[in-house]
């Protein structure tokens, strides 16, 4: 009986290490690239809405050359504000579906304004007129291709189905945990020092798995050095991915130095116990 | 005591010994369901993971006998265009995004290469500094292209206006090499063109 026992003692002891795992895979992504205060924590913290109207500003001026305007038509169309204001409206759609539509009438109107006052009383054909109509909305267009990058709609549905499936693993591997130390205790109840020796291996497989994934992941893939659309989006990929491996690495050792002192500790008292039993034996 | 600290370090080895064989069956085992899926991620991100400082220097380009070797890279210039004629001299770039033509002339990438015997489609903005003066020029002006590699005149035989959908008039094919030079029009336009001035030079033997 006591090989079989053993067995499902470690059996239960896997299971465990998987749960933890999952639980914490799921809170990590749960609290960072899931959660929209801290991407948009993340979007201060390196100026983003500055470099984004930087771009903006130079996607613009790829027009005016070709349009016979002069660059001047393109101050101020653009307020640092409209761009904050949109990409917040970028992650409220990314992550609460809002339906909000992107609004450029301010561009059209600053836009057309300049141009009014560089052309002063020259009369214009109606062809000249079209193609004005059209520059300015090839300016709108390229103002919501520069702050808007893919099929948000889309995006919120594959997050929305995401966070469901992630929500319930999570609870799945709470009740997981709970059951496995139960059944370890249970297990264990005559000698319940090993049953914390069986959770301190789980521990200690789950601080190893983490340190070895995040060694696994910065030899094989060199973050530092991701480019994604453009240098903005790149380095807030790159600050995303490289807070992750670091909680990764941080939740690894913790998790490892805890299972070691749960090992240690729980093997000395077993082996004093142990011993201490067998001398009384020994008198009797 | 010693005797109980030695058998409670022998027994934490033999448990570290079974967190790590837990460790390893665990990732083998995810190894093994997502093996494939994990290899593809790995490489899928490690193609926009560009080691830009340490990334190797292309050779020179070159010509051998109308075939090109080592071709520029995509975005830098390769080349320089000369219109005697309008006074043109302009950097080309290989590649036509927008951000290629603020810099200067654009070689669509689709096209060939000056000495492969084939369509070049270069195209530049009409701004005073690039093309406003193609209206100046006339069947017989010469085009010179210096590249890093070679140097090329063409003989302009033949000027068109099209619609900016009209790509059927700039026809890629490898039977003659011709130049084809276009700028938006009217050349002084006011907002967004959508004519094409096209101007057509072949290779003068």
């Amino acid at each position: 009986m006591k090989p079989v026992t053993t067995i499902i003692k470690y059996i239960v002891s896997i299971i465990l290490t998987i749960s933890i795992i999952l639980f914490l895979v799921i809170n990590l992504a749960s609290s960072t690239i899931l959660n929209k205060n801290y991407v948009l924590s993340k979007l201060e913290e390196i100026n983003y809405y500055d470099e984004i109207y930087k771009q903006v500003e130079s996607n613009f001026e790829n027009y005016i050359h070709q349009s016979g305007l002069d660059e001047s038509v393109l101050k101020n169309i653009v307020s640092k504000e409209k761009i904050k204001k949109d990409s917040q409206l970028i992650l409220n759609k990314l992550y609460e579906g809002s339906e909000e539509e992107f609004e450029t009438q301010e561009i059209k109107d600053n836009l057309n304004k300049n141009i009014e006052n560089t052309l002063g009383n020259t009369k214009l054909n109606i062809t000249q007129k079209n193609a004005i109509n059209s520059f300015v909305d090839k300016i709108c267009e390229e103002y919501k291709n520069s702050i808007t990058y893919y099929d948000l709609g889309k995006i919120h549905n594959n997050y929305k189905k995401i966070v469901k499936y992630a929500e319930l693993a999570k609870k799945v591997a709470l009740v997981t945990i709970a059951v496995s130390i139960i059944l370890l205790l249970i297990l264990n109840i005559k000698t319940i020092y090993k049953a914390f020796i069986l959770c301190g291996i789980s521990l200690t497989s789950t601080g190893i798995f983490f340190i070895i994934i995040n060694n696994f992941i910065n030899t094989k893939i060199k973050i530092q050095n991701i480019l994604i659309l453009n240098n903005t989006i790149s380095q807030l990929i790159r600050n995303i991915l490289a807070e992750l491996l670091k909680k990764i690495n941080q939740y690894g050792g913790i998790l490892l130095v805890i299972g070691l002192a749960l090992i240690i500790i729980f093997n000395l008292i077993h082996s004093i116990v142990k011993g201490k039993n067998e001398t009384e034996e020994e008198e009797n | 005591m010693r005797k109980y600290i030695g058998k409670a370090i022998k027994a934490t080895i033999i448990n570290v010994i079974v967190a790590l064989l837990i460790t390893i069956g665990i990732i083998g085992c995810i190894y093994l369901s997502f093996g494939a899926e994990i290899d593809q991620a790995i490489s899928l991100v490690n193609k926009v993971a560009i080691d830009v400082e340490n990334k190797k220097v292309e050779e020179t380009t070159i010509n051998e006998q109308n075939q090109i070797k080592n071709y520029p890279e995509y975005g830098t210039q390769y080349a320089t265009i000369e219109i005697p004629k309008i006074d043109v001299n302009l950097p080309v770039y290989f590649g036509d995004t927008l951000e290629i033509l603020k810099k200067g002339v654009g070689h669509s990438s689709g096209s060939y290469f000056p000495g492969e015997g084939g369509s070049i489609i270069y195209m530049g903005h009409n701004s005073t500094k690039m093309f406003r003066r193609f209206s100046e020029l006339q069947i017989g002006n010469e085009i010179t292209v210096k590249t890093s590699y070679g140097e090329y005149k063409y003989k302009i035989y033949d000027m068109q206006l099209i619609n900016e959908t009209e790509t059927e008039k700039l026809p890629i094919q490898k039977e003659k090499e011709i130049l084809m030079v276009y700028t938006c029009y009217p050349f002084n336009n006011i907002g967004y063109a959508t004519q094409r001035y096209v101007v057509y030079a072949e290779l003068e033997k």
